[in-house]
């Protein structure tokens, strides 16, 4: 083999290791792009679950808060119907008790119209017996009234 | 043409189990259905004329009269020739119906029109009426079923496809319905289910709701019935009986493609039976000197921490097959699977923790006899520890993320036999899982957010909103010497999927509760 041959063939020996070891870079390059793929992939999976599970979570909540809101709304209407019962009994009892007043009235009225009677009777009962044949009645009487007394007695 | 059509063959019921049946499905709130009954020359001479009063008294009632006894099969088979309906609804004449049985099903077939086989969960009723153990049913478990019946009761099949596949078959007596149903969910094109008890199944002496071991012959035609629809599907398997009731599939095939286990290891060791041992050189030697399937590659990450002569060491193990990753970062699970599956070259791989040591030396070829399953990420084997206890079969989420079985001893069939049988789950333990690589790539592998198991869990939740799922198989067992399970990083994992708290398609029911389970209670209760 001639020098110039023997040049040619480590000159082509020399390129060969150069692009073996070019391929070698290139493939761990690769591996390093596609782990990089990988992870990218999981990564992006892993954000998405969590945005699922975030939005899973806010739906239920909302749908917590909505149960909640619609339960308050019930309660409130049920405040709100109670309230109306309770003032419509009070405007019952408010006219009840005007009624009452007005009975009372009536019946206080009544009471010092009988009071007045009472008094002008009982006059007419004092001057009777102030009278002078209420006395000699009495006095006329007073032998029968003694009798009587010892009857009792015995 | 009424929509659904109810068939029940009838041979000597007991009388207060058929009134009750009957008052079930006149009962029913939906009004659009026909009952085809057939009597199947019974002896106790009330049924005929019962019979007969109930197609006088309801039009939607038809009777047809057997002269001879010809067993379930024949008499279903009557049953359905006088069916209308577009569904057919298999009933047995002591159980009953829910009263909105009818109704739910129809709601679910509006909603899902490709439908072709629909079935419910289930529960059992004593003789005095007690209702009891409910079956809360996974979705869509085709492996299951090949194990167990578990979809049974209540069953609707679309009524064409019943008449094109030949109706009950002859010779499956005890389960023709199963037979029915493998041979009709052959050409379904979709199957779905309604989440809720639709059927109470009379639990009497007799009947197999009280006992798997009260027709022993039912579940010979059982695995007949499975040997043929895998036949028919041009699956090689093997059928053995794994317990009561239930079936074990290992499949059989010839076809070996390439697989990449992908192993990352560290220095770290541990007194395992006594011994001081490098948890790296235990893994490697297990997978070298046990694995029986012989076209796969290795894949070791190795962390900065290990020595290079011991890293040549490993490696010598598996020389020409290996690719060796020397990790600047320190130790991560999750990172360094990550970097293994990038330097897989195989559409298949095995995702290989250094804490495992293997039990079966075919471990591999059953993983992969499930990899070609429709919507399947990952096939796992049942994960033990040193004395064989269960350390994860499969993961669930019902009520909070946990690993099935944890706890239980490998004889134990878990409920309703799930640990003794392959069968769909949400995820697995990727302590030993075979995965398909494209889509642990779609889904961006592990996150190396989480530095404990808990990326299994994540992993797990991001298959399933890709509508994947995985495998658990207990034919094929690994023991790892890492029983730890933290729950540090559960913040961060509820942060992501909170909301996938209670909400296991596969795993409905919290197993983790169940002390004892039925197919245990009924071996107990048979010894």
């Amino acid at each position: 083999m001639s020098d110039e041959n023997l040049l040619e063939l480590t000159r082509r020996e020399t390129a060969e290791l150069r692009l073996a070891e070019q391929l070698r870079a290139a493939l761990k390059q690769r591996a390093a792009f596609e782990l990089e793929v990988l992870n990218s992939r999981d990564h992006a999976m892993g954000r998405a679950a969590e945005i699922g599970e975030l939005r899973y979570r806010l739906v239920k909540q909302a749908a917590l808060y909505e149960r909640r809101q619609s339960d308050f709304a019930v309660h409130d209407a049920n405040h709100r119907s109670h309230i109306a019962r309770l003032e419509a009994a009070m405007s019952t009892l408010a006219v009840h008790d005007a009624n009452h007043r007005s009975h009372i009235a009536r019946l206080e009225a009544a009471m010092s119209t009988h009071e007045r009677e009472v008094a002008s009777l009982e006059r007419e009962v004092a001057s009777l017996r102030n009278s002078t044949t209420w006395r000699l009645g009495r006095l006329l009487m007073s032998p029968v009234r003694a009798v009587k007394r010892l009857l009792r007695r015995s | 043409m009424p929509r659904f059509s109810i068939i029940t063959p009838v041979y000597n019921p007991p009388r207060d189990a058929f009134e009750f049946c009957v008052s079930s499905v006149l009962s029913q709130t939906s009004a659009d259905w026909e009952w085809c009954l057939a009597n199947d020359a019974s002896t106790d001479s009330w049924v005929a004329s019962r019979l007969q009063e109930l197609q006088r008294v309801d039009r939607r009632i038809r009777v047809v009269d057997r002269t001879t006894n010809g067993g379930i099969v024949a008499a279903s088979n009557d049953a359905i020739a006088l069916a209308e309906g577009e569904f057919l609804v298999l009933l047995d004449n002591d159980d009953e119906l829910h009263a909105d049985a009818l109704a739910l099903a129809a709601a679910t077939l509006d909603r899902e029109k490709m439908a072709d086989y629909l079935y419910s969960d289930e529960n059992k009723v004593s003789p005095d009426g007690r209702h009891f153990d409910d079956f809360a049913k996974p979705v869509w478990s085709p492996e299951r079923l090949l194990a167990q019946n578990y979809t049974s009761h209540l069953s609707v099949l679309r009524r064409s496809l019943v008449e094109e596949v030949g109706r009950f078959r002859a010779g499956f007596d005890g389960s023709q319905d199963y037979d029915l149903v493998l041979r009709v969910i052959e050409r379904a094109r979709t199957v779905v289910n309604v989440p809720q008890v639709l059927y109470h199944w009379r639990s009497l002496p007799t009947s197999t709701a009280s006992a798997a071991s009260a027709k022993p012959y039912a579940f010979t035609a059982a695995m007949k019935a499975v040997r043929e629809h895998l036949s028919r599907c041009g699956v090689a398997a093997e059928v053995t009986e794994a317990g009561p009731s239930l079936a074990r599939v290992r499949r059989t095939s010839l076809y070996h493609p390439p697989v990449t286990v992908v192993l990352p290891i560290d220095g770290t060791t541990k007194r395992l039976f006594g011994v001081d041992t490098s948890l790296a050189d235990n893994v490697a030697r297990s997978l070298a000197e046990k694995t029986t399937y012989n076209n796969y590659r290795v894949v070791i990450v190795a962390a900065p921490t290990l020595a290079e002569d011991h890293v040549d060491a490993i490696a010598s193990r598996f020389a020409g097959r290996i690719t060796m990753l020397r990790e600047e970062r320190p130790f991560n699970l999750a990172q360094y699977f990550n970097a293994g599956l990038v330097a897989c070259t195989t559409p298949l791989a095995v995702l290989l923790d250094q804490t495992c040591e293997f039990i079966h030396g075919d471990w591999l070829e059953t993983l992969l006899g499930y990899s070609t399953r429709e919507k399947v990420a990952c096939v796992a084997p049942s994960i033990v520890d040193e004395f064989g206890i269960i350390l994860s079969a499969g993961l669930g989420m019902t009520p909070e993320p946990h690993e099935i079985g944890r706890g239980r001893h490998t004889s134990d069939f878990g409920p309703l036999g799930m640990f003794a049988i392959a069968r769909e789950c949400m995820g697995v333990s990727t302590r030993c899982a075979l995965v398909a690589v494209s889509t642990l790539k779609s889904v961006g592998g592990f996150s190396p957010e989480y530095t404990t198991r808990w990326f299994d869990f994540d992993l797990m939740c991001k298959l399933r909103r890709h509508g994947l799922h995985s495998i658990i198989t207990p034919l094929a067992m690994v023991r790892t010497f890492d029983e730890e399970l933290t729950f540090d990083e559960e913040e961060l994992f509820a942060r992501r999927w909170g909301r996938l708290y209670g909400d296991d398609p596969y795993t409905r029911i919290d197993t983790r509760l169940m002390a004892h389970n039925q197919v245990s209670r009924r071996l107990d209760e048979s010894a």
